[in-house]
């Protein structure tokens, strides 16, 4: 059976739009879905920073003369989703600090969230380049493990401050977890 | 197949990626929105708290006039060494906002550029902040010292009935060549919001009329100019600003007080001393702590200066600009010198 050459031609290059309609539909809706992601970090990066910034307040609002211990608060996070919460001082680049969000494995759907407090000469310092435990007064069974970067996953992510004295209180964030668990 | 209907078929290929393409953006892009303005509304809910429960560093910033370049943290709470209230602002500090400074000393007046970098709101973000009275007193002049008073709500101006009003007049009195008050006088407001206050005659254009409302709780004091020589001054801290014109000979001001007795208010003032700095500057004495104004003659004697922590203030990063049609607010009630105010604070995005 003949078969005209310009069917030939035309079928290939129907074939060839359909796939190309496909693989642009699918760009299409994968930018969407990274805009949408980066939606939700940047809410869940805003509401970190909320919270640090209230829980600093709020220690420094006590106004103890002695030390009241660290504060601290559970922070009610998405848990479908993989992804990063770091607490960066940019404070060399003229930005201050900010907390940062970033979906597992992908650098390029990210967010940040500003932290009103643009200076390190100021008397709240950010915990960004350590890691450790601190103990919260009453509870002897699960400890804060406090480090500059956690994994926004399933587990209880804490936000907490300390206030050393009238001239130092440390922040950070963390995870709240269960002594050598 | 011919070629036309080769030609068909792409278009509408070509036609159904385009329409749900669109449909999706279309779609996704309403809850875009409402996620942007979350996102704005968390940040002005972390600006709000960082402004109004965090006294700055230095903690006394308000009356520490060389404080401009020194301020590390922006924060306009109440600092005290034993308690604190939470929403309660220093005046000084709110003042220290209003750019009616910038006529008398520009280094007085903290530039909305200098917020934004300690706010750490780079070029991302605009803001705005306004305070406003709870309560919206005004006077209307009946008679030579006879004024009825109006006190609305200021949401949807509705009357406030039963509303305690404690009034005094303070005038120049050239006899005894003294700041003299009148009788205090208590009133209580009608139905329509409304109630008169009767000085009957001062023989003086150097007066101001100090009004307290009091409303279940909700206290404000108002000072209003009620004669024609007077001269407006800043009260920060220990120092009064006045114009450089102006100049004060006599070392006494007079400061008025607000107490609460047995039943009501009490509008009363203390007699305090002051020093001439510089042309335009001079340092009292002593500030008794709960101060609403202060008074002072003029040198020739002819004008009654008078200053107020009333904190009317509008303090916005776009100058003039008074509409904010993209920017998401946020409101608190705060007390500022005793007095009850609301604050909103809109922030805006500058880019998308």
């Amino acid at each position: 059976m003949d078969v005209p050459i310009s069917h030939v031609v035309g079928t290939i290059a129907l074939i060839s739009l359909v796939v190309a309609a496909g693989v642009a539909y699918s760009l299409i809706t994968s930018y969407i879905e990274v805009e949408v992601r980066k939606q939700q970090l940047n809410q869940i990066a805003e509401y970190v920073a909320l919270n640090l910034v209230e829980i600093v307040n709020l220690v420094n609002f006590a106004n103890f003369s002695s030390d009241p211990g660290t504060m601290m608060r559970i922070l009610n996070l998405p848990s479908n989703l993989a992804y990063l919460i770091m607490l960066v001082d940019a404070s060399g680049q003229g930005q201050g600090y900010y907390v940062y969000t970033q979906l597992m494995g992908r650098e390029d759907v990210s967010a940040r969230s500003l932290i009103p407090l643009n200076s390190t000469q100021t008397p709240v310092i950010f915990v960004v380049d350590s890691k450790g435990f601190l103990r919260v007064r009453g509870e002897d069974s699960k400890v804060i493990q406090y480090s500059s970067t956690v994994y926004g996953g399933a587990q209880d992510v804490v936000v907490w401050a300390w206030k050393k004295d009238d001239t130092a209180t440390w922040a950070g964030i963390g995870l709240w977890k269960s002594q050598g668990g | 197949m011919h070629i036309y209907e080769y030609l068909f078929t792409a278009i509408i290929i070509l036609s159904m990626l385009f329409a749900s393409s669109t449909m999706i953006t279309t779609l996704s892009e309403p809850s875009r929105n409402v996620s942007e303005r979350e996102q704005l509304k968390i940040t002005a809910q972390k600006l709000m708290a960082q402004i109004l429960l965090d006294p700055g560093d230095p903690a006394d910033w308000g009356n520490d006039l060389t404080v401009e370049g020194n301020l590390k943290t922006f924060g306009l709470a109440k600092h005290s060494e034993t308690t604190r209230d939470a929403y309660v602002l220093d005046p000084y500090k709110v003042l220290r906002l209003n750019d009616a400074l910038l006529q008398l000393d520009r280094s007085l007046y903290i530039p909305p550029s200098r917020l934004r970098d300690l706010l750490n709101l780079g070029n991302e973000y605009g803001l705005a902040l306004e305070f406003s009275p709870a309560l919206v007193v005004s006077i209307d002049k009946k008679g030579s010292d006879r004024y009825e008073l109006t006190v609305m709500s200021e949401y949807g101006g509705l009357p406030i009935v039963g509303a305690n009003v404690t009034a005094r007049m303070y005038y120049y009195d050239v006899d005894s060549n003294n700041v003299v008050g009148t009788d205090l006088i208590v009133n209580e407001t009608e139905y329509r919001g409304k109630c008169i206050v009767d000085f009957g005659s001062i023989p003086s254009e150097m007066k101001i009329l100090i009004v307290l409302v009091e409303y279940y709780g909700m206290r404000l004091v108002r000072v209003f100019s009620a004669g024609s020589n007077l001269i407006r001054a800043h009260l920060l801290g220990d120092f009064l600003f006045v114009d450089k014109t102006c100049t004060i000979s006599r070392d006494e001001v007079y400061e008025i007080i607000v107490s609460k007795r047995f039943g009501g208010y009490s509008i009363e003032n203390v007699e305090s001393s002051l020093s001439k700095i510089e042309d335009g500057r001079f340092r009292l004495t002593y500030v008794e702590p709960s101060t609403v104004a202060t008074l002072t003659v003029s040198q020739d004697g002819g004008n009654l200066i008078f200053s107020s922590l009333e904190a009317n203030v509008t303090y916005s990063m776009i100058a003039g600009k008074w509409s904010f049609p993209f920017a998401y607010s946020v409101e608190r009630t705060v007390t500022i010198g005793g007095s009850l105010y609301n604050l909103r604070l809109y922030l805006w995005r500058m880019s998308w």
